[in-house]
């Protein structure tokens, strides 16, 4: 995949759990750059704790832990505390012993010692990637009916219609017609449309009842 | 007869001894047979040689001198006398019958008995016998013998009439002189006659005498010849046979003298090959120690893996953090200050890991005075890491000061062997709560005891006495070779001059409980004893 953007990942708070306390120390270092928090314990014990104080997005825990299994601990939270928060387990050995239940448990990687700190973000950013998306969606939405709710309504249900019935090519192949008869607006409320449309460049006439959507033309959204 | 005699013995020679004897039975029991059978044979026909000389042609003689004296005295000198009166006629007609009927009974027997057949076996052994011999000039009863019987008999005949003639003409004296004259002319020939028999029988007899001589010597011979044959052909057989049992003895004695050479031989070459299996034993035991050593260097290797792999995950994950920390425009130097601090102290602490290991397995060092606390230090530092994974805690008492002269990676090697020994047991057993590992000395001025004991419950009886054989184990193939404490206990006492022993005891732990436990102690002599 190509290069992810890492930036999603500073929304999030992650707990890392690790017994050997040098890398404990170094990784959780580096995370500190890249997440909002990051919460670094050397057992099971102090993980509890974390939890019930502070809001987790993800869970980072060594299987290998002193007297304690990270894939057990992992366990025990779905199943018996009701955490259900995503996890990546990191491991000193190759075998696959726990990849079985790794794989159960929904795990989201898998990642083998010594810590590659790339394949670590990326897998982060892997996990965290449809949470973001999601939070998109919803935004987008709800700007749309924000806007809705305070300009021409009929307006929006115009751009609505054109941007639902787009072919595969991006055209459009109606005639004013055929619109006023699905969309109860006016003709003139659609020919003002449809020029502010084409003057910028968005919706291009080709020929009589077909229009190219220009989508490279939209603004930008602010970012905020 | 020499020439004969050696192609015989070559032949013989030749023959298989089994063969041999045969042969020698053989011609014994023919050879006995044959000569029995014809002594047999003679005796028989001797017997009826005899019969005959005797019975047909001696004894009847004794009947014809009898007739021939009735014939002279009775007869002639009867009749002389009646011719001149001096006898009455009565008494002549009754000495007359008388001698007739004498005459007659003995001619009768006479000839009777000269026709007597002997018969019977002597008979027909005569007749094989002669028939043997060839000998067909049987003496024919001749026509002259026979013919002097007819004209006897005739003789006999005439006479008797003539006398019956005299006998009854008696009384007239006249007549009968002639007649008289006549019969004694008649007696005298007749007496010529049974002379001539006689003779004749006699000649007959000593001719019978001389085949039988004949026969005699034949068979004597016969007889000397077929004794000497058997006797030459046994004495032969018994010689080639005494040959025979000679070459045997000679080769049967060379054979015990080679075997005793070879014995002799073989006692040589065993010495030297009792050298050569002791110095093969020895090497093995190297080789053996080397396995061992080979085990536990990989178990160690194991270890110094475990030990370097945090380390080294550590100092990957410092090395990525600059970059991380550059891209995020945060390397500053306190970061950078940090960072390289500790990546060094990962670094020395890798560093001296690989140096025990190297120490440890350091060949042929050396011997040297060394002290036995840090030498049992290093040993539980190398276990560490294992016994620390299974949950085991490793007492040491630290108390001992002695100083011992060797090998010190050998003693190193020797307590490494009980702790994993004891590790061992410890791991498979799940019940128990706390696994405990302990190891305390006791010195005196001149040894020091060194003991590992582990709650692990113990040696079993049955094996306790085999535990120190090479290759006993207990253990599953992948885990165990049974090395560990053959080799421990060669390291001990062959290089250490030293003792190990074990021992099931009960012991507390510092605990409230007792454990079964086993006990390893080593026992080693001590070169000084620090202060
Ligand atoms: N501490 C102990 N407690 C109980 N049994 C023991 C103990 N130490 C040794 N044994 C018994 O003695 C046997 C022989 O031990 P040894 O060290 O010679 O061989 P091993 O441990 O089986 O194999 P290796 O040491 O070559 O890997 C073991 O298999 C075990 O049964
Ligand atoms: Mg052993």
């Amino acid at each position: 995949m190509n290069k992810r953007n890492l930036d999603i990942l500073s929304d999030f708070s992650i707990l890392y759990i690790e017994d050997e306390p040098e890398l404990l120390k170094h990784t959780a270092t580096v995370l500190e750059d890249f997440v909002k928090n990051i919460f670094a314990v050397a057992s099971c014990k102090e993980a509890l704790k974390v939890l019930e104080e502070n809001k987790i997005d993800a869970i980072i825990i060594d299987i290998n832990l002193k007297n304690e299994n990270g894939i057990e601990f992992l366990k025990e939270l779905k199943f018996e505390k009701d955490y259900d928060l995503p996890s990546i387990v990191t491991t000193a050995y190759t075998d696959t012993e726990y990849l079985l239940d790794a794989i159960k448990l929904k795990v989201e990687d898998y990642i083998v010692k010594p810590i590659n700190i790339k394949e670590l973000l990326n897998s982060l950013h892997d996990l965290f990637l449809p949470i973001v998306q999601e939070r998109e969606i919803n935004r987008s939405y709800n700007t749309i009916k924000t806007i809705s709710a305070v300009t021409d309504g009929k307006k929006v249900e115009l751009i609505k219609f054109i941007i639902k019935n787009l072919d595969e090519k991006s055209m459009f192949n109606y005639s004013y017609g055929d619109i006023m008869e699905m969309v109860d607006v006016s003709k003139p409320t659609v020919i003002k449309l449809f020029r502010e449309l084409s003057e910028k460049g968005i919706l291009t006439k080709i020929q009589n009842k077909r229009y190219l959507f220009n989508e490279n033309n939209l603004p930008k959204p602010s970012e905020d | 007869m020499k020439s004969l005699f050696s192609v015989l013995n070559q032949k013989l020679t030749t023959i298989k001894f089994a063969n041999k004897t045969k042969i020698l039975i053989f011609t014994i029991f023919g050879g006995t047979l044959l000569i029995g059978f014809l002594m047999f044979i003679s005796i028989f026909a001797l017997k009826y040689d005899f019969e005959v000389l005797f019975v047909n042609l001696t004894k009847p003689q004794v009947k014809l001198e009898e007739i021939k004296d009735i014939y002279q005295v009775n007869i002639k000198e009867t009749l002389s006398a009646i011719k001149n009166h001096q006898i009455s006629s009565s008494e002549g007609k009754e000495v007359l019958s008388l001698a007739q009927q004498i005459i007659k009974k003995q001619w009768r027997e006479y000839k009777k008995e000269t026709n007597t057949k002997v018969g019977g076996l002597p008979e027909f052994a005569s007749n094989w016998l002669d028939f043997f011999l060839l000998k067909s000039d049987k003496p024919k009863k001749s026509e002259f013998k026979n013919r002097i019987i007819s004209n006897v008999e005739k003789k006999i005949k005439s006479i008797d009439k003539k006398i019956t003639g005299i006998i009854s003409q008696l009384n007239k004296q006249n007549q009968i002189k002639q007649l008289i004259d006549n019969t004694i002319l008649e007696t005298n020939s007749i007496n010529i006659y049974l002379s001539t028999l006689i003779t004749n029988n006699l000649k007959l007899a000593i001719s019978k005498k001389e085949g039988n001589d004949r026969l005699f010597n034949t068979s004597t011979l016969m007889l000397v010849f077929l004794i000497s044959l058997s006797f030459i052909f046994i004495v032969l057989v018994s010689i080639t046979i005494i040959n025979h049992f000679k070459v045997l003895h000679y080769s049967l004695e060379e054979n015990v003298n080679r075997k005793t050479k070879e014995l002799s031989d073989l006692n040589i070459s065993l010495e030297s090959r009792v050298k050569k299996e002791v110095e093969n034993s020895r090497k093995k035991d190297n080789i053996m120690f080397q396995q061992a050593r080979l085990a536990s260097m990989g178990e160690v290797l194991h270890n110094i893996a475990h030990q370097w792999r945090q380390p080294l995950g550590t100092l990957m994950m410092i090395v990525q953090s600059f970059e991380t920390k550059y891209e995020k425009g945060k390397l500053d130097e306190k970061f950078i200050t940090s960072s390289v601090n500790d990546a060094l102290k990962l670094g020395k602490s890798m560093s001296d890991t690989l140096d025990d290991f190297r120490n440890f397995f350091m060949p042929n060092r050396a011997k040297q005075i060394f002290d036995v606390k840090k030498a049992i230090n290093k040993a539980t530092e190398l276990s560490r890491y294992q016994l620390e994974k299974m949950d085991i805690k490793l007492d040491f008492s630290q108390k001992t000061t002695a100083k011992i002269y060797g090998f010190k990676n050998e003693l190193i090697h020797v307590i490494l062997n009980l702790i994993n020994n004891s590790k061992d047991v410890l791991a498979l057993n799940t019940e128990l709560k706390e696994k405990k590992i302990l190891i305390i000395t006791k010195q005196t001025n001149t040894k020091i005891i060194i003991s590992v004991i582990d709650n692990g419950g113990g040696i079993k009886d049955d094996i306790i006495a085999k535990i120190f054989d090479p290759y006993f184990t207990t253990k599953h193939k992948s885990m165990g070779t049974g090395i560990g404490l053959y080799m421990s206990k060669q390291l001990v006492e062959r290089h250490m001059k030293g003792k190990i022993f074990c021992k099931n005891i009960k012991h507390k732990f510092g605990s409230q409980k007792f454990y079964d436990s086993a006990m390893f102690s080593v026992e080693l002599p001590i070169k000084e004893s620090g202060t």
